[in-house]
């Protein structure tokens, strides 16, 4: 019980930095035609969580920290819901081709950033622990 | 005070989103894909629609000198919903070469996304 408050309030504490980050992000990136803002967001997102993980295969965090990061500050910090504002709003106000460029970018940067951060976490890993925590894979 | 919404927002949305998930997680048998992230954005984008609608109106993505938008589109919405475990979850299929079950997961999250936003704000529209 104790554990899963620890992890609840590092999820909120975590959520809530992540959202502010991302809010000044938004804030110093503004533009009328291309949220780059959220783009960044959500591909350095997805990058920091796949090294997390990928560094977490063979290093243990205490699981409200692992909570803390992945659930709650990388969470935060990235969004589906805008993402889909934004298309939406860029396909009525501006044009359908600008729209499918946003969704593109954000999916193709997401994921093979989110692909290539997990092998890089992994790297990272195993070289500094080469004993392993292998066991500890779910 | 704008922070403070921020914050508040932020922090509730993904502790929402934790809970949901933990607990959408043991409810579903079905694990093949991570129906579970798929539900908590298609949820959280409906749930934009229906706010930006019912409080402007309007498809706009900057009201950013409001602090209702401030505390429900950017802070709640936008922690609720995720991204970087979406792609990470992509990332996941393609690995272990699921390619199948990847464009799945890819379309059901961006059309389910799309059009639960698209039909959570079109009701409140005057003309379009």
């Amino acid at each position: 019980m104790t554990a899963k408050i620890y992890g609840i309030t590092a999820i909120a504490v975590g959520g809530a930095i992540g959202t502010l980050l991302r809010y000044n992000l938004n804030v110093k990136i503004f533009s009328d035609f291309m949220p780059y803002a959220t783009i960044f967001e959500n591909v350095t997102g997805s990058f920091l969580l796949g090294i997390l993980i990928g560094w977490l295969i063979h290093r243990r965090l205490p699981e409200w920290l692992r909570l803390g990061l992945t659930v709650g500050l990388l969470g935060g910090f990235t969004t589906m819901s805008t993402l889909a504002a934004d298309t939406i709003s860029i396909s009525t106000m501006i044009s359908t081709l600008d729209a499918l460029k946003y969704i593109s970018i954000s999916l193709v940067g997401g994921i093979t950033m989110a692909f290539v951060g997990f092998a890089l976490g992994n790297m990272i890993g195993i070289n500094k622990n080469p004993s392993g925590w292998e066991d500890n894979l779910k | 005070m704008n922070i403070v919404l921020i914050i508040l927002g932020g922090g509730v949305g993904a502790v929402l989103r934790y809970l949901l998930g933990d607990y959408l997680d043991k409810k579903i048998k079905f694990k093949r894909i991570p129906v579970v992230i798929i539900l908590i954005n298609i949820l959280g984008a409906g749930g934009l629609g229906l706010f930006l609608g019912n409080y402007y109106q309007a498809i706009t993505y900057s009201f950013y000198s409001c602090s209702v938008y401030l505390c429900f589109g950017v802070g709640f919405f936008g922690a609720f919903t995720t991204f970087s475990t979406f792609s990470f979850e992509a990332a996941g299929l393609l690995r272990q070469k699921r390619y199948k079950g990847f464009m799945l997961y890819l379309l059901l999250t961006v059309v389910g996304s799309l059009a639960a936003f698209y039909l959570g704000i079109i009701p409140f529209l005057q003309s379009c």
